[in-house]
């Protein structure tokens, strides 16, 4: 059954690139799953997939709208001296983002 | 366009125009002795809330984010700012404290005490753009606007106190 458009959950993607001293080893969905359950809490953990990560250490997130920003202020404060999230741009589809590069 | 400065910076930092900035400044810091230099951009330290401020500063850091509304009282009647440090705020969120940041950055807000965001980056990977530090300052309670502003306009008024511009 289609769930009307005003119900339908809104999703918002990121695109951000890791920038690191260091290779880049796997796990990167999980680090930030973990990372972002630690800063936003069990409570307001929210629904977040990595969709992909390439060599270039660029990749891109997908949570709902409505954690958008807790999302976005939480990856800020994932870095540390040598490690850092460098958010790129964030859009409604994947289309525009791709159709931007 | 707007000249956006970060006032900390621990490292010596090239390539921050790339990033957003009109300049970046290794800052004098004053505490346990230190003294004012004219040729830099002095932050006091004020942890202690018995001592009172030093003579002469261009930005005050309250250690800890321990609200003294006296001290941001005086701040605001003379027009000085307050530095809120980025690494700071990560400090207290690592440490569960960011309450404690969050009731600071509300208590500059209701006492219209004058601020200014900066990275307090010891190295490139710790170093925010101005959109990104504005994304922070909305985590604290500021709006984004504001938070651009205290890069900005807060800061060029500092700057032209000093002569500087």
């Amino acid at each position: 059954m289609a769930v009307k458009k005003s119900l339908r959950t809104r999703l918002r993607y990121i695109e951000f690139q890791l920038l690191s001293a260091q290779p880049v080893s796997e796990g990167v969905e999980d680090r930030l799953r973990v990372h972002l359950q630690k800063s936003l809490g069990m409570h307001n953990a929210p629904k977040l997939k990595l969709l992909s990560f390439d060599k270039e250490c660029k990749g891109l997130l997908r949570c709902d709208a409505g954690s958008f920003v807790a999302v976005r202020q939480a990856l800020l404060f994932l870095y540390d001296k040598d490690y850092r999230i460098k958010l790129l741009k964030s859009s409604g589809t994947i289309k525009s983002l791709s159709d931007e590069e | 366009m707007s000249n956006y400065f970060d006032f900390h910076v621990n490292f010596d930092w090239k390539n921050f125009s790339l990033e957003g900035y009109s300049k970046v400044f290794f800052p004098n810091i004053i505490s346990g002795g230190n003294r004012y230099d004219p040729n830099k951009v002095n932050i006091a330290y004020v942890g202690d809330p018995e001592k009172p401020l030093p003579p002469k500063y261009d930005l005050v850091n309250f250690r800890g984010f321990a609200v003294n509304i006296d001290k941001l009282a005086v701040m605001r009647e003379k027009g000085r700012a307050v530095e809120v440090c980025v690494s700071d705020v990560k400090q207290a969120l690592n440490g569960g404290r960011i309450h404690q940041a969050r009731f600071f950055c509300s208590a500059l807000h209701s006492y219209r005490v004058p601020f200014v965001l900066t990275s307090g980056a010891s190295t490139i990977y710790e170093v925010k753009s101005p959109k990104e530090m504005a994304f922070i300052g909305e985590m604290l309670g500021f709006t984004q606007k504001e938070a651009l502003n205290s890069m900005s306009e807060t800061a060029s008024e500092i700057l032209g106190d000093k002569g500087w511009q």
